[in-house]
């Protein structure tokens, strides 16, 4: 176990666990809500719309960018969803042209003179650098969305099944709807500097499609959405500490192994 | 359920054997960089670590730190990464520098993941080998400058950058760096001997044992920069008043130095490309100053670089701005870069006719 001592003797080793142990079972009980109300396209631009969160912050001066990209994040949720109720075209049209524009957008401010490597960062994260206040922050939100679940779960899975069904139960659909997305902007624009763009998608999504692979019913699900995003959380920070690679990538690849092991064996593990 | 936890479990247990593998492959511990050290003896624990940002820095203190015992040179990044602007610390570079006794970077904004380091640990002692230089524009400020500037009046007489000397003086000590400046000092042979001055006080400050033997290594190495310094001052009465377009922000201080005239200076170490506006803009300021010459990295594919030249009908010239080397480079791999960047320089001016 001495491995053990190595890899805990430095503060941001430290740091980065406890942010790890946060963010996995937040991600694992979030993909899960996110994978069954096919959301996935949702989060992933959300996560892009984190280039024109910070470049709003850059040019109106705010001193912590994280500021404006959270508030960025709701507005953009906001919108997109009251664009997406209006029916007006596809789901993933709407959402595919709300993810370009806002990347463009914030790479065209970003990129003003040349200056775009100063920002390049938010790309891949670094949970390395991540300071207990920040850690603090995510704690806040892990409480509140367990908050949300136990008021909410079982009118966002009765949405999740058949939303005119839902209606009809005198579930109000626009306001879940809405609170949910704001709590997704949220959690996505607070963990995006750690996790980075490109990747955090797929935390959010591989733990709980790799559950579903398995599982048989909801607590089956989120048990083992939950074990799988913490699992390939923990073990990705150790390997990248000992193969000096990226943290977030790692994990990424461990949750893909282990989705695709469960993807090929679920037949079997279905039947018994 | 509980035989599906078993089966996650053993999901867990194979992917787990599988990575402890990977990592007992990879030699049983933190997988090294081509880390150099002036001292190889010993463990790095008992010695003095120095740990330099990137390639420039680490060539330059590794010069001051040869041969002192007790005393190792590590580089956080590898030493053909180049320019470090967007560079992000991993691991072993968070453990380096949790081990380091001083931590010596070029300053003025190159290294942006320098709040990272200063927030991982308080008692970190750091020194910038720029401290007290001063720089020129960032490339988009040039252009900005050529943009405003008026032809009718471009004599030859818009040659000289804001905050730099272009009489070869001694740059102005007291002006202070600032942030969105070009740090790309090292090209000039006079601003590097005050780097390499910085460098040696702050090495006498945190390891006073081995004072004398820096301040040696220093006059030493200063003396060689100062001979580089002297030959380009001889190429400088041909190279004077001589349009140039650069492709690399390093480029400007060596320019500056021979008195060149800068027509427009693109860095390429960005992540953005060059757009159809400043590329047309190279091609008019090359064309209404009858420029030839365009220096560029070597070996970087440069599209950009080619076309202007097609257009103008001048000629790219392969320069070392001295941002990375191979691993395991010499000690006089500077000197060696430069004195190159002159043969290629003197080249250049006969082609050009001058």
């Amino acid at each position: 176990m001495q491995w053990i001592s190595e890899f805990l003797k430095y503060d941001f080793m430290k740091n980065a666990l406890a942010a790890i142990l946060i963010i996995t079972p937040l991600f694992g009980i979030l993909g899960t809500m996110i994978v069954n109300n096919k959301l996935a396209f949702f989060s992933d631009a959300l996560g892009h719309s984190a280039f024109t969160g910070m470049a709003l912050g850059v040019i109106l001066g705010v001193s912590d960018t994280g500021i404006s990209m959270v508030v960025f994040g709701i507005l953009f949720a906001l919108l997109l969803n009251y664009i997406r109720s209006r029916n007006t075209l596809s789901n993933d049209t709407v959402i595919s042209v709300f993810s370009s524009v806002s990347t463009a957008i914030g790479l065209v401010i970003l990129s003003r003179g040349g200056n775009f490597s100063k920002y390049s960062q938010i790309l891949v994260g670094d949970i390395l650098s991540i300071r207990p206040s920040e850690i603090v922050s995510l704690l806040v939100i892990l409480i509140i969305t367990i908050l949300f679940w136990a008021v909410a779960f079982n009118k966002l899975l009765a949405m999740s099944v058949n939303v005119s069904l839902a209606k009809s139960k005198g579930i109000p659909v626009r306001r879940l709807e809405t609170v949910f997305s704001v709590l997704i902007a949220i959690i996505v624009m607070l963990s995006i500097r750690w996790i980075g763009i490109l990747i955090i998608n797929a935390l959010l999504i591989l733990p709980a499609a790799s559950a579903r692979n398995i599982a048989s019913n909801m607590r089956e699900y989120h048990l083992f959405s939950v074990l799988i995003a913490v699992f390939s959380g923990v073990l990705g920070l150790v390997i990248s500490y000992f193969l000096n690679t990226a943290a977030g990538p790692t994990i990424v690849i461990l949750s893909g192994t282990i989705f695709f092991i469960t993807l090929l064996t679920r037949g079997i593990v279905k039947q018994s | 359920m509980k035989k599906k936890l078993v089966y996650l479990c053993c999901i867990f247990l194979i992917v787990g054997a599988v990575s402890a593998g990977a990592v007992g492959l990879a030699g049983n511990g933190v997988v090294g960089k081509d880390a150099g050290k002036s001292d190889t003896s010993g463990d790095v624990s008992e010695e003095f670590l120095v740990v330099t940002s990137f390639y420039p820095v680490y060539l330059l203190t590794c010069n001051l730190a040869d041969g002192v015992p007790g005393v190792t040179v590590r580089n956080l990044t590898e030493s053909h990464a180049g320019c470090i602007h967007d560079y992000q610390l991993t691991t072993e570079d968070m453990r380096l520098l949790s081990e380091a006794d001083l931590f010596i970077l070029n300053g003025g904004g190159m290294e942006a993941f320098i709040e990272q380091a200063a927030g991982l640990r308080a008692d970190l002692t750091m020194a910038e080998a720029s401290e007290g230089i001063s720089f020129t524009d960032t490339a988009s400020e040039h252009s900005h400058d050529h943009e405003e500037h008026d032809h009718a009046q471009a004599g030859g007489e818009d040659g000289a950058q804001s905050g730099v000397s272009g009489n070869g003086e001694n740059p102005e000590m007291e002006h202070s760096h600032s942030e969105e400046g070009n740090a790309h000092v090292w090209t000039d042979p006079e601003r590097y001997l005050m780097q390499l001055s910085n460098v040696t006080e702050a090495l006498c400050e945190a390891d006073p044992a081995n004072e004398e033997r820096y301040r040696e290594n220093a006059k030493h190495y200063g003396d060689e920069v100062w001979l580089v310094g002297a030959e380009l001052a001889q190429l400088r009465e041909r190279a004077e008043g001589v349009p140039v377009v650069l492709f690399h922000d390093a480029f400007v201080y060596l320019a500056d130095t021979l008195g060149m005239e800068i027509l427009h200076t693109a860095s390429l170490d960005e992540d953005t490309t060059i757009s159809a506006g400043e590329l047309a803009e190279m091609i008019e300021e090359m064309r209404y100053h009858g420029g030839y010459m365009i220096w560029e990295e070597n070996d970087v594919n440069n599209p950009a670089g080619e076309r202007l030249a097609e257009e103008v009908e001048g000629h790219i010239y392969e320069l070392n701005p001295l941002t990375s080397g191979t691993s395991g480079a010499s000690l006089s791999a500077y000197i060696d870069g430069m004195r190159q960047n002159i043969a290629v320089i003197k080249e250049a001016l006969t082609d050009a006719g001058y």
